[in-house]
């Protein structure tokens, strides 16, 4: 098993989560939304949703704290320290 | 639908009362159209920014005065002494709604004073009084003062010493730190040598349809209070999108040379959340949003308790300048809010003083003393304290980037980060390329507000403007048509006046029934765009009276290379292509001159013979 910490900034309003998860390897990001999906599905913005269940990336962003892309070709994301969901924001 | 207009002039003391024809009403609305169709007609070519001739608009719309939500705000507009261009600013609070309690949907300040006065209104009651007790005297001082004389409830804006010493970017504030921030009113009223006006007045708004303007009240406000982004904006503040800015690449940094920085979190809405904030700031008017933040340092250094840095002063005095103190940088936001000074100009030209030194075109003789290198923040505030002060290095810096660069040279332009030389905001058009070809055509320079991409481009479409689908930020195809429906959009929404951030929620054809039931016009949301659209090429043209055209409409060169790393590295809007297809959705020349048959579509026939001589 690996753990994984995640962050869920936008997603859901005004609660910005910071998580830690438990999956067994190898895991992707396929694995990583349908687990988000499955614990916070129903606090998610019905928009962020993509109609096959996992997150609508043409509003989210999954990305490691550096701000490098993940996208679903990555075979294994248990070398990544932290995973990164964010609907951005250019307000202000 | 009436509308008074009070008209004061400074140099000769008359005061008086217009009524606004209903035409202007109709076809401008109010706050920056209304402000546009008046100093259009009225501020001759060839005249100063900071001479007698400029005048200073102060207006509200149709909105204003009751309980619509985000109604406190007011515009304030002139010719520009940072661009020589239009200027309209617009801020918020209480100012406006007090406006509207006055009686006035305008007031237009014209000549210059020989002695500080400060302009006292309540309802038909309009006097001009001595100010030289006050001039000098920060904001805070300045406004408490005017309030205990005043003796009755209102709103005062004012001018620090910034605005008094004629700083280019000097700004106006009202009610506790709300900023009429860009483009350097403040030194236009510290031309008249006004140091504040403060309104009162207990007139009733009445709407023209009472049933309906309740009902789109609640309606509205629902909308605003229910999306997901107004409880982020209430528990973050605008500082969320610092925190967001690792993955979206959104936050300048070091003056628009990098893509990533591992500060962003340490000066985010987040951190501040958890630390200093102390309220959600009850300064504005019925907002059902409450982004303002009121924080308290307790002790140290940087020790103070008053409004709290926007996202723009996080980037301007935090990722601009790679300072992590976020301390230091509501202590500054604070010295700024004081003087009466912009923070995105000023942080921004301090951004630029730090590659000049840097790269070795200024010294430290040059800089008073100060090593001023990246993130070493007691002097950025040392050099901040220069320009507020406008002592030494500060009297050029205070000048901003564009003129900074021309008296330093030595390639020097290359890093000074400027559209028509307004410092841009802290938002990047290598993370949303829609802000490409809004910052190049702003009327204002770069300039986020006047086409307030964040609320639509990845988030939200136009219907009004026929855009249906919502676009990719990095989408290249469309970003011209986008910016001009936006640009639309954002000029009728600082014209009816409110907060462009409800337009997270609300759209074009919300705002119609508004105005509809406030005044009994009968707009569509497409009517809404039209009236947009006739008020930006009015502007434009206002531009080309003081030597602007199309050639001016473009991005600093590093704004159009690649961050150095970060998530956005490698990619550029292609400016080029996006002005071209911009233009052609204006109605413009491919030289980006409007055409005569745009104007007369628009009704602006009055203008074309000063633009086609």
């Amino acid at each position: 098993m690996a753990k994984l910490l995640l962050h869920i900034y936008g997603l859901i309003p005004a609660d910005f989560k910071d998580v830690e998860l438990e999956f067994e390897e190898p895991v992707n990001l396929r694995h990583l939304e349908e687990e988000i999906i499955k614990r916070y599905g129903q606090e998610i913005e019905e928009q962020y949703i993509s109609r096959e269940g996992l997150l609508n990336h043409r509003f989210v962003i999954s990305g490691d704290k550096y701000g490098k892309k993940i996208d679903y070709d990555l075979p294994d994301l248990t070398h990544i320290e932290e995973i990164w969901f964010v609907v951005p924001l250019a307000g202000g | 639908m009436q509308g008074r207009l009070l008209r004061v002039n400074l140099s000769t003391r008359e005061i008086g009362v217009e009524g606004i024809p209903e035409q202007y009403l109709r076809d401008y609305l109010g706050g920056s159209g209304l402000a546009a169709k008046y100093l259009y007609d009225e501020i001759p070519a060839g005249s100063s920014a900071l001479g007698e001739e400029n005048k200073l608009f102060f207006s509200i719309g149709p909105l204003n005065g009751g309980y619509f939500p985000t109604s406190g705000r007011y515009n304030v507009s002139c010719r520009s002494p940072l661009t020589g261009l239009w200027l309209d600013s617009s801020s918020s609070g209480k100012f406006g709604y007090y406006m509207g309690r006055a009686g006035y949907m305008a007031i237009i300040i014209e000549g210059q004073s020989d002695q500080p006065v400060y302009l006292y209104i309540n309802n038909d009651t309009v006097e001009i009084k001595d100010a030289a007790s006050i001039w000098g005297k920060t904001i805070s001082e300045s406004i408490q003062l005017i309030e205990k004389e005043s003796q009755v409830k209102g709103s005062a804006a004012a001018i620090g010493p910034s605005g008094e010493k004629l700083v280019p970017m000097a700004c106006i504030i009202n009610d506790g730190g709300r900023a009429a921030g860009r483009g350097g009113a403040g030194a236009v009223m510290g031309s008249k040598k006004l140091k504040a006006v403060f309104v009162s007045g207990d007139r009733k708004f009445e709407a023209a349809d009472p049933d309906a303007w309740r009902k789109v009240i609640r309606e509205l406000t629902g909308k605003v209070v229910e999306h997901p982004l107004t409880n982020s904006l209430k528990t973050y503040g605008t500082g969320v999108a610092m925190g967001l800015a690792t993955q979206s690449g959104d936050a300048p940094t070091k003056n628009w040379q990098l893509g990533n920085w591992e500060g962003y979190g340490k000066i985010s809405g987040m951190t501040m959340a958890s630390t200093m904030l102390r309220q959600h700031s009850p300064e504005c008017h019925v907002c059902p949003i409450q982004c303002a933040r009121y924080v308290e340092i307790e002790e140290g250094p940087y020790a103070m308790k008053g409004s709290g840095p926007e996202y723009e002063t996080l980037g301007s005095f935090g990722s601009m300048l790679l300072n992590d103190d976020l301390e230091s940088i509501a202590y500054m936001n604070l010295l700024c809010n004081e003087y009466g000074i912009d923070t995105i100009s000023s942080g921004s030209s301090i951004a630029f003083a730090m590659e000049a030194y840097e790269k070795g075109m200024l010294s430290q003789e040059d800089l008073n003393g100060i090593d001023l290198t990246w993130g070493n923040t007691e002097a950025v505030l040392a050099v901040l304290r220069l320009i507020l002060n406008q002592e030494g290095i500060g009297k050029l810096l205070g000048q901003g980037v564009k003129k900074a660069a021309q008296v330093i040279g030595q390639g020097s332009e290359e890093f000074a980060i400027h559209v028509k030389g307004m410092e841009l905001p802290m938002h990047d058009p290598r993370a949303f390329f829609g802000f490409g070809p809004t910052y190049a055509t702003s009327p204002r320079g770069g300039c986020h507000c006047h086409g307030y991409l964040g609320a639509f481009e990845g988030r939200n479409p136009i219907p009004e403007a026929g855009i249906n689908e919502i676009q990719d930020r990095h989408a290249t195809s469309g970003k011209g048509i986008l910016a001009k429906a936006v640009q639309d959009v954002s000029t009728a929404v600082h014209s009816a006046i409110v907060c462009i951030f409800t337009f997270y929620s609300l759209s074009a054809s919300d705002l119609a029934r508004a105005i509809n039931a406030a005044t009994g016009f009968s707009y569509t949301g497409e009517d809404i765009l039209k009236i947009g659209e006739r008020i930006f090429n009015l502007q434009r043209a206002f531009n080309s009276r003081f030597g602007s055209s199309g050639a001016d409409d473009t991005l600093p060169p590093r704004v159009l290379s690649s961050t150095i790393g970060g998530p956005v590295e490698g990619l550029v809007p292609n400016l080029e292509e996006q002005l071209q297809e911009y233009y052609q959705a204006r109605g413009w020349d491919s030289a980006g001159k409007p055409s005569q048959a745009k104007l007369e579509d628009l009704g602006l026939d009055y203008v074309i013979g000063e633009l086609y001589g």
